[in-house]
């Protein structure tokens, strides 16, 4: 007789438990190896990413290069356009100064004509008369002398339409208006400046050898652009600065030293005023129909910087 | 032709006569009353005005009276006595003290007074119509402007330029 074996609960137990663990096992190498392959590829991809963000890197430079290349290059561009826009300026102040000699002529010619009235005839040879003797009136006696004093009054009362037509103010030419360029410039900042620059289409040679004789449109320019900056550092309170004048390839650079001093207004504001108040006021600049145009420009770009 | 009725100067030819800075003068119209004049160009009465109003001197209009061979010591004297002499009341152009020479002499003379200004004889200061002078700050400033009179003894600064 047979005796049928059964399974013992202990090796059933035991046999169920390996069971388990044979699947915990397969389990968990499936995960383990899931693991790796997504790290694997994770590391690819940071592989991938790196490479990346090198090529990124250089264009970055590239750029940041390109960048400066085309900043230096406007600011080559700048200094051309100064450099064009002061001969053009120097030119047209060439060009007006026929005009204004024209029309200095031109009152000259009227005035002329009025001295020729004959009704004047005598009154200008007593006025030349007086004219030529006035440095001995000293030594003539009081009474006698005036006498004459009082008769050139008259004279002169008569003379009054010759010498109105002289003072009026030149005539305006008929050509257009044209406009001169200044360039100005200050450091380090408007707050509290340490120097200030004017440059104006003239030559140096206005300040360092100053020529005499009739004022020519140049010369008068230089003038009026010393005296515009002169009365506009007054108006801002600035009473004890050195002034001095520069060469600026050629063209004249009026620098004014202002050692960071305390203001009472807005430099620019105040140059900007003068300078329009020369061009609507200013006799000679009307007659020729020219104006300016004040520019405030970053102080480097007045320095030589790269040619083009 | 009528212009001689008129008198009237450029500012250049004023400047000329004025012997100063055309741009100077250009500065001190710009803050007078109203400012440059409407065209620039100027009458005797105005340019008399002007040299006025800026108080312009000529330093060396009247002669040398000292006796002195070597003429740059002459200069350097006469430059002395004529800072002793002079009234330091007010500050006066720096213009003025060599005004009146001309060619060798002035340029020497422009040399000597920034030496003057290096030993404190003469004291600068910017202003709006140009520089202007001050007496010097120097502690011995009579007697080292009298020993340069005199001949006896010359700052070093001053030393310098005469040679």
């Amino acid at each position: 007789m047979s005796v049928i074996t059964e399974r013992s609960d202990l090796v059933s137990q035991l046999k169920q438990a390996q069971d388990w663990g044979d699947q915990q096992a397969n389990h968990w190498e499936q995960k383990q190896s899931e693991l790796k392959r997504t790290i694997q590829q994770t590391e690819q991809e940071i592989e991938r990413l790196k490479k990346r963000l090198i090529e990124l890197n250089a264009q970055q430079i590239d750029l940041e290069t390109q960048a400066n290349r085309r900043e230096s290059e406007v600011s080559n561009r700048m200094r051309q356009a100064i450099s064009q826009g002061l001969r053009a300026g120097a030119q047209t102040l060439e060009t007006r100064e026929l005009l204004l000699q024209r029309q200095r002529k031109v009152r000259l010619q009227r005035v002329d004509n009025i001295v020729k009235e004959p009704k004047f005839q005598q009154k200008i040879a007593e006025f030349r008369q007086f004219q030529d003797t006035q440095s001995q009136l000293a030594e003539l006696p009081a009474s006698y002398r005036n006498a004459i004093l009082q008769h050139h009054k008259l004279v002169q009362k008569e003379l009054e339409p010759i010498f109105m037509a002289a003072d009026q103010p030149l005539p305006k030419t008929d050509k257009p208006a044209k406009s001169i360029g200044v360039v100005a410039s200050i450091e380090p900042d408007f707050i509290q400046p340490e120097a200030m620059a004017i440059l104006i289409p003239v030559p140096f040679e206005m300040y360092s050898s100053p020529s005499a004789g009739i004022d020519s449109l140049q010369q008068i320019f230089a003038y009026r652009c010393v005296g515009a900056v002169t009365s506009a550092l007054r108006k801002i309170g600035l009473s004890e600065v050195s002034v001095n004048y520069g060469d600026h390839k050629g063209y004249l650079s009026i620098q004014v030293w202002l050692d960071g001093k305390k203001l009472n207004g807005d430099i620019r504001q105040s140059i900007s005023l003068e300078f329009q108040q020369m061009r609507d006021y200013a006799s000679e600049l009307q007659a020729v129909r020219l104006g300016m145009e004040v520019t405030w420009l970053p102080p480097e770009l007045l320095d030589e910087g790269e040619e083009l | 032709m009528s212009s001689d009725l008129f008198q009237y100067l450029s500012l250049s030819e004023a400047a000329v006569q004025l012997d100063i800075h055309p741009f100077d003068i250009a500065r001190y119209l710009s803050i007078q009353k109203g400012g440059m004049p409407v065209e620039l160009r100027l009458s005797q009465q105005q340019i008399s005005q002007i040299a006025e109003g800026m108080g312009l001197q000529n330093w060396w209009s009247e002669p040398m009276t000292l006796e002195e061979e070597d003429p740059k010591r002459l200069l350097v004297r006469e430059l002395a006595r004529r800072i002793l002499e002079a009234d330091w009341s007010y500050p006066t152009r720096a213009d003025n003290l060599n005004r009146g020479l001309s060619g060798q002499e002035y340029t020497f003379v422009r040399r000597l007074i920034n030496a003057f200004i290096k030993c404190e004889l003469l004291l600068p200061k910017s202003t709006l119509t140009g520089l202007v002078i001050q007496k010097g700050t120097h502690a011995q400033w009579r007697d080292t402007l009298e020993a340069i009179v005199s001949g006896t003894e010359f700052p070093t600064e001053i030393a310098s330029v005469m040679q």
